[in-house]
């Protein structure tokens, strides 16, 4: 993800380099309590060179989605580490002490190289954070702890876990019926674009929402999220709607979507997952994969049923 | 394989409209399109033996430039700025604390770009904001306090000059130094103990030796 900034409107995006961010989502059980930070071990042993790069931008108080990317020095994605966070409230009296520390997951790509790692994790306070990432790889090496700052905001930016969706009458097929208009996707779903999020959340079945622009994608990401929606959606059937709408409602020269703005979205893509009631029951910002979004929709549509 | 005549127009094409590889695919195929409509349509050469290799080679040459143009647009897809190589390096054990970092990008970068260096403590450990080098606006500076012994991670914020984009990224490295505990492990290897285990052998070899050149002096 990157910064593109069009006129009116700034946009924030984290790049993890060359190789596209794969997904990877994982939420593994929390271990509260105050904990020394962790380091690699001191010896002569080599630590394995490595970036983190946070997908999360827009972290707020509340259960949230810290989500990243670990890399080599050059950019190629680094799979199937063992990776842990340390979450430090950097506002407290005594900010060198972790609040909890869990285990992240990793979760490879279906459709690319690559994979992120995701931890869920009770953001409690508003303010400075800090996250202390240590991995082992699978070739036994530790990396250096990275410790990386970031802010925790008292709401998020965009609509939050909870809320009902801002009226969003987007247009769909029935409104545009030139697919080309509607999306920059090469190969688009028509299904995706048969409703629109009014209409879905009017439903009684779930809906996933996703907000990428495949074809101008400054996180060059949008695209492989998408087929990984896709994915999901042959899984899931039709008890659960999708609905695409792209960034851009004009494509040449390029207009923003006022359902960004009506969102708060400042970054592509997010993936928003409603409940059958129109709640929003989870959002994930940035690389999302089919084995992260797939547990999380059969769970939404599964209380659908009942 | 590229016609002279086809490829500017196609190169043209993409870098306006293909910012990515999909797009990339959706104008690869319009030109086939382009390339049946006129084969249809009977420009260029006669149908016959000459005009079915004409088209042959048409089609075989849309067909490179399909693959070529998808690497191409995925190629300037991928262009990004991109964290080239870093002073200290990323993981890196350094002996001696370093007075600044530098982070060499494959872009040029615009001012606002930024770094950030912390602490085991997260705490702030650079010296004022980052700045572009005065001749190289492909290289971030910024100045570090002494540093101890201890791990340290960089965070950075690259703008891209051109378009505004951002990446970021973070990296550790470690300082080892003569306090730190790298050194300590290195010199556990030469405990002083055992230096003066050597010293005392010495001596003890020396005396030896000595002791049969001097005999022994009656009280």
């Amino acid at each position: 993800m990157t910064v593109r900034t069009v006129p009116g409107h700034r946009w924030r995006c984290v790049v993890p380099s060359a190789a596209a961010l794969a997904l990877a989502a994982c939420g593994c059980g929390d271990r509260v309590g105050s904990e020394p930070p962790r380091t690699a071990p001191v010896g002569d042993e080599a630590a394995a060179p490595a970036q983190v790069v946070l997908a999360s931008t827009d972290l707020a108080v509340g259960r949230e989605r810290f989500a990243f990317a670990i890399l080599t020095p050059e950019g190629s994605p680094i799979e199937r580490a063992d990776a842990s966070v340390a979450f430090y409230d950097l506002d407290r009296d005594d900010p060198t002490v972790a609040v909890a520390t869990a285990d992240a997951r990793f979760y490879a790509a279906r459709m690319a190289a690559g994979g992120l790692y995701v931890v869920r994790f009770d953001l409690a306070t508003a303010g400075a954070w800090g996250a202390e990432i240590t991995a082992t790889l699978a070739d036994g090496r530790l990396i250096l702890p990275q410790r990386v700052r970031f802010e925790v905001a008292a709401a998020p930016r965009g609509v939050g876990i909870g809320d009902v969706p801002p009226p969003t009458a987007n247009r769909s097929l029935a409104t545009e019926p030139n697919l080309s208009k509607l999306t920059s996707d090469p190969q688009p779903d028509a299904d995706f674009y048969r409703l629109s999020v009014d209409e879905a959340a009017a439903s009684g079945r779930p809906t996933v929402i996703v907000f990428a622009t495949p074809g101008y994608c400054v996180s060059r990401i949008c695209g492989p999220v998408l087929d990984e929606v896709k994915a999901v959606k042959a899984e899931a059937g039709r008890a659960v709607n999708f609905v695409h709408i792209d960034v851009y409602r004009r494509f040449d020269p390029l207009e923003l979507a006022d359902e960004m703005g009506a969102w708060g979205l400042t970054t592509e893509p997010w993936v928003y997952v409603l409940d059958a009631e129109g709640r929003v029951a989870d959002r994930l910002e940035g690389s999302v994969t089919a084995a992260e979004l797939l547990p999380i929709v059969q769970g939404v549509a599964g209380r659908a049923t009942r | 394989m590229q016609s002279p005549a086809v490829a500017p127009r196609i190169a043209t094409r993409y870098r306006e409209r293909v910012p990515n590889c999909w797009a990339g695919g959706a104008v690869i195929q319009e030109e086939l399109r382009v390339v049946a409509e006129r084969r249809d349509a009977g420009f260029g050469p006669a149908h016959g033996q000459r005009g079915q290799r004409n088209v042959r080679r048409d089609m075989a040459l849309a067909g490179a430039l399909f693959i070529a143009s998808i690497l191409l647009s995925c190629r300037s897809a991928f262009a990004h700025a991109e964290l080239l190589r870093s002073e200290p390096p990323a993981g890196a054990s350094v002996v001696d604390p370093p007075h600044d970092v530098r982070l060499t990008f494959t872009d040029a970068l615009a001012p606002e770009s930024s770094i950030d260096v912390v602490d085991d403590g997260f705490r702030p450990v650079a010296i004022g904001p980052a700045s572009l080098l005065g001749d190289d606006p492909f290289t971030l500076r910024v100045a570090l306090m002494p540093l101890a012994a201890g791990d340290y991670t960089v965070q950075y914020r690259a703008v891209e000059a051109q378009d505004g984009h951002a990446v970021e990224g973070s990296f550790g490295f470690r300082v080892s130094g003569p306090g730190g505990p790298a050194a300590s492990r290195a010199t556990s290897r030469w405990p002083i103990a055992g230096g003066a285990g050597v010293v005392a052998a010495i001596f003890l070899l020396g005396w030896l030796a000595l002791r049969r050149r001097w005999p022994s002096v009656p009280p």
